[in-house]
């Protein structure tokens, strides 16, 4: 790392919002939500993922008589929650988070 | 790592769905492709979309001043570029030709795949996204090596990089390679010799400007060609999947077993040794996670993973 001549003011910078309450709001709320939809969508998969390894005939009967079996809908089902969590975090970040971001620049400053 | 991309791309956005179905009519195994007489309406399509992304490729190398400009565009890419690009990267080779083939080929099981990959997305946005954006590097090196050792992490990441890159880069241009024999009657080492040439400019006078804008107008290609195939083949069937899924088990060889798991994952441990592949797969991807520099902020950086789900799948 290069020592910039502003190298100080940007340490004492970081030092303040490093202290300041709204950041470790702000980290360990954003840590927790996303660890959680991770798990969800780890969850939601790797159940996907079981059901074709141990629950094929399951997955193999018909859906309503015809055809089409159960796993089509249930494939979409996952694809469906990916868009969905992806949803649920970005709305998140773009209002919860992001102000709080604001916050604390704006109090670095 | 997008130049390996361009490899079918180029050969792809040309014919897309002709290539596809020209393949398949024709019955041709992509390794054993038969050399068909010059094609010159495919030759001069080709040429316009050379030319148009070697244009493309011009205007970004006049507007790349510094390393920054080079490697992540100067972090002047929005998110809905970026997200259409990392869609265009995600979906060449994979969607297109991959996917497709191994839904026809074992049916359930290769919707698997398409789940699969899809997952590593939002697994990306939510943990690893903000924060390579927020550290301001380059590569994925750069942030493995911010708080270790320089020297043994950058060799450990371009030895794994490169030897990934390798059998990569080989698939995609025999794919390649294939593809403009069959469509153009050219010798195949000649095609193969174009792509790769092609490739190389594109990158080395274009940089991350050029490939984001090249993968932007290839995304848009494919998802237009994707759904307008997939309109056509359902209106055929009156939109009623039940139709479409009763008359693809009457032709296909296997029967109805397509539409159960089992053809192609045949056990309980190669079932879940696939799923973690395909999730971490996607989420390790060099050329996806470099996109995430060429954004301005955190907020931008939200934005790929979001419309790249919406838009591959």
């Amino acid at each position: 790392m290069a020592e910039s001549p502003n190298a100080n003011i940007h340490a004492v910078a970081h030092e303040h919002i490093r202290n300041n309450p709204k950041f470790q709001e702000l980290v360990s709320k954003r840590r927790a939500f996303a660890w959680l939809l991770s798990a969800i969508m780890l969850t939601i998969y790797f159940g996907f993922i079981l059901l074709i390894a141990y629950g094929k005939t399951f997955l193999g009967q018909s859906l309503s008589g015809g055809v089409t079996t159960v796993g089509f809908p249930i494939g979409v089902a996952v694809i469906l929650s990916a868009i969905v969590l992806t949803g649920i975090y970005v709305r998140r970040a773009n209002t919860e988070f992001d102000e709080l971001n604001r916050q604390i620049l704006e109090e670095a400053r | 790592m997008s130049i390996t991309k361009f490899a079918l791309a180029a050969a792809l956005a040309i014919g897309g769905t002709l290539a596809a179905t020209a393949a398949y009519a024709a019955g041709a195994d992509l390794g054993n492709v038969e050399k068909q007489a010059t094609n010159w309406h495919a030759i001069v399509m080709f040429a316009i979309f050379v030319g148009g992304t070697l244009g493309i490729t011009y205007w970004a190398a006049r507007k790349n001043k510094t390393a920054a400009d080079f490697y992540a565009a100067g972090g002047g890419i929005t998110g809905l570029q970026n997200g259409l690009a990392i869609a265009g990267d995600y979906m060449s080779a994979a969607s297109f030709l991959g996917i497709s083939a191994l839904v026809y080929g074992s049916g359930f099981d290769g919707l698997i795949f398409s789940v699969g990959w899809l997952v590593g997305w939002p697994i990306i946005l939510f943990l690893i996204a903000e924060r390579l954006r927020n550290l301001g590097k380059f590569t994925f090196a750069d942030v493995a090596s911010y708080r270790l050792a320089q020297g043994p992490v950058r060799i450990f990441a371009a030895s794994g990089a490169l030897i990934v890159v390798i059998f990569y880069l080989i698939g995609q241009m025999v794919g390649a390679g294939q593809l403009i024999k069959l469509l153009f009657g050219l010798d195949y080492i000649f095609a193969v010799i174009v792509v790769g040439a092609l490739m190389m400019v594109y990158v080395t006078f274009g940089g991350m400007t050029a490939t984001t804008w090249v993968q932007i107008i290839k995304a848009c290609l494919l998802l237009g060609g994707a759904t307008f195939i997939a309109l056509g083949v359902l209106s055929h069937f009156g939109f009623s999947f039940e139709a479409l899924f009763a008359k693809a088990i009457e032709v296909h060889p296997k029967k109805a077993a397509i539409m159960a798991p089992g053809s192609l994952v045949t056990n309980p441990v190669d079932a879940i040794s696939l799923g973690l592949t395909l999730m971490f797969g996607t989420a390790g991807l060099p050329h996806i996670l470099m996109r995430f520099f060429t954004v301005p902020n955190a907020k931008e950086a939200r934005k790929p993973p979001a419309s790249s789900v919406t838009s591959t799948s």
